[in-house]
């Protein structure tokens, strides 16, 4: 029986907001009387995730994505829906849940702050249950591939953001949960600890089957990890797709990048009308969007200059971040 | 429940406990100074007497000794939950297999532990060198008192923990547990003896936990608890720590279940 890592139904999520009037007279007010204002920050997502599965789950801040992670998790209850983490619905049954499941929260560490790296990982394999052996063998290749070794005996408050984030997101990964969720685990790294955080829950995904849920609002962290994409919008889910078919559907969207001589103004030539559309821009710059099926970039420039004084020109292909944005404006749904 | 998670929990923060060397050595002084002062004090107030309410100077001494050294294990779980609750931290924490209040206990007992061996084994031996302290009054006392210290201890936490779960509904705590603070140390008998205090004040902490987690196990030491009501004490103690580990754990899972907002 194939059984789905993460099922779903009609999650929602209200928040109550205490309202307060301005200044020390709505202070004292509000010790006496107290408005609410009820907040929907889910309003009804569905999802089903296969497992082994890698889902970017993204949408601008206060979309929703770190409310439902916490539902997934089991630490905020839902107010309306259904959610199964392999069968097992993690508010009623949170511990037995807690041990299938990592979590890596950007901002927070799981981490034992006042113990070196290597003895919260010796407290984590108590806390997980996890076999000696078994464990030993997870530490040894986490150590190698996030290169921890230099920092096992140092105290976790004294690391580095990037050093810690190598900690956190071994410790999430340690007790070989079935389901891991990383919210924003490259906020604030160089490149070069990004690519090793990414190559690395690649790799363990893989080699485990691990279904890894990762929000982020780097878009290169989805472009490389994952191979699904779920975009959130105000508390709906506005795109579902894999990876690929929201690459396709743009793929052929172009921006032609045109900086003029001076004094010159800058003409449409009639062949192409229609067929181009003009963005606004904050400098001098003009820019046109197109779609290379429609018209050719070769074509598109060579009608571009022979009736405009243009000084530069470029062809821009869009990335992932141009595609998302580009999703949040046009709303297609699959 | 497996039992070794939560001694490895215990175990690594004695480890914490460690490296904090030099708040170790403040509350050290701060202890010891406490411990001069109650000296000159009981001094001064048998300058001319050789009792004081029936109890003899040396009794008083060792009461006051022992008092303060219980004192010493008053909980700091409650505070530790106040404060994961108001940072957020306490969303990673259920995202643990472990019972949340088990998991603060067992670092409390562990941070008592070190406390023990730490801080007040050392102190008695200076309260008894240069002090004084009255053996126990029987050896029965002696095993009674042993098991009225651990009851005391698991009391005080418990109540402390009942303060850090009412975070969840309040958010900060402050102010109650500068009230809890406050009521503990006149009603638990860590200041004076209980019987020190007017009669109407002993009847009422009759009824109260507060004087189960000082004067109780103090009191059967010196003697004051007559050896017939030895048992009679434990047994209240017994049925507090029952009456709190139930009553927390209720407030808690409920508390769990209507969680709002974490931030972050």
């Amino acid at each position: 029986m194939s059984q789905l890592a993460i099922e779903v139904k009609g999650l929602v999520k209200q928040y109550k907001i205490m309202e307060r009037d301005a200044g020390l007279k709505g202070a004292i007010k509000a010790l006496f009387t107290r408005k609410y204002r009820i907040k929907e920050a889910v309003k009804g997502i569905d999802l089903s995730i296969a497992p082994g599965e890698r889902v970017g789950y993204i949408g601008f801040n206060g979309a929703g994505k770190s409310t439902t992670i916490k539902m997934l998790a089991g630490v905020l209850r839902p107010d309306a829906g259904s959610v199964h983490i392999y069968g097992i619905d993690p508010h009623e049954e949170r511990v037995k849940n807690a041990r299938q499941i990592g979590a890596v929260f950007g901002q927070r560490t799981q981490l034992f702050w006042d113990i070196p790296v290597r003895e919260s990982f010796d407290l984590l394999c108590e806390i997980y249950e996890v076999p000696r052996d078994e464990f030993q063998e997870t530490v040894a290749w986490f150590i190698e591939r996030l290169q921890l070794e230099p920092l096992l005996d140092v105290p976790v408050r004294q690391l580095s953001l990037g050093q810690k984030m190598r900690c956190e997101l071994a410790a999430a990964f340690l007790h070989r949960p079935r389901v891991v969720y990383l919210d924003e685990p490259t906020i604030g790294l160089d490149i070069d600890i990004k690519e090793t955080i990414r190559a690395f829950i690649r790799e363990i995904s893989d080699a485990w089957g691990t279904t890894v849920i990762l929000t982020t609002h780097d878009m290169q962290d989805i472009e490389e990890v994952c191979d699904r994409v779920i975009v959130l919008d105000e508390g709906r889910i506005i795109y579902d797709d894999r990876i690929e078919t929201l690459k396709q559907t743009f793929n052929n969207e172009r921006t032609l990048e045109i900086t003029l001589d001076e004094g010159s103004t800058f003409e449409l030539p009639p062949a192409v009308t229609g067929r181009v559309m003009r963005l606004e821009t904050e400098d001098e710059t003009i820019q046109l969007a197109f779609n290379h099926h429609e018209i050719s970039s070769g074509q598109l420039i060579r009608e571009i200059v022979n009736c405009n004084q243009v000084k530069d020109l470029s062809v821009v292909v869009p990335k992932m971040e141009a595609l998302i944005r580009n999703l949040y404006k046009t709303g297609v749904s699959a | 429940m497996r039992l070794r998670k939560y001694i490895a929990l215990a175990v690594s923060q004695i480890k914490v406990d460690m490296a904090y060397a030099a708040w170790y050595w403040a509350s050290m002084f701060s202890v010891t100074m406490r411990l001069f002062i109650l000296y000159f004090f009981w001094q001064a107030v048998y300058e001319n007497k050789t009792d004081v309410s029936g109890i003899a100077l040396s009794t008083m001494l060792t009461y006051a000794i022992l008092a303060t050294m219980l004192d010493q294990f008053r909980g700091s779980a409650g505070r530790e939950l106040a404060h994961l609750i108001k940072h957020g931290g306490v969303a990673i924490e259920l995202l643990r297999p472990y019972h949340l209040l088990d998991k603060l206990l067992a670092q409390d007992l562990g941070a008592k532990t070190s406390t023990f061996f730490r801080a007040t084994l050392p102190l008695l031996v200076i309260a008894m060198v240069f002090i004084g302290v009255d053996p126990p009054t029987s050896m029965e006392a002696a095993s009674a008192f042993a098991v009225s210290v651990v009851l005391a201890v698991l009391l005080a936490t418990l109540i402390d923990l009942l303060v850090g779960v009412l975070s969840f509904y309040t958010v900060n705590v402050w102010g109650l547990s500068v009230l809890q603070e406050a009521v503990i140390t006149i009603m638990s008998g860590a200041l004076v003896p209980l019987t020190l205090f007017p009669d109407w004040f002993q009847t009422v902490s009759l009824y109260l936990p507060f004087a189960s987690l000082v004067y109780v196990p103090v009191a059967i030491y010196t003697g004051e608890i007559a050896a017939s009501g030895i048992w009679l004490s434990i047994l209240i103690q017994l049925g507090w720590v029952a009456a709190f580990f139930i009553f927390v754990r209720l407030l808690f899972a409920y508390a769990v279940r209507k969680v709002t907002v974490f931030g972050g």
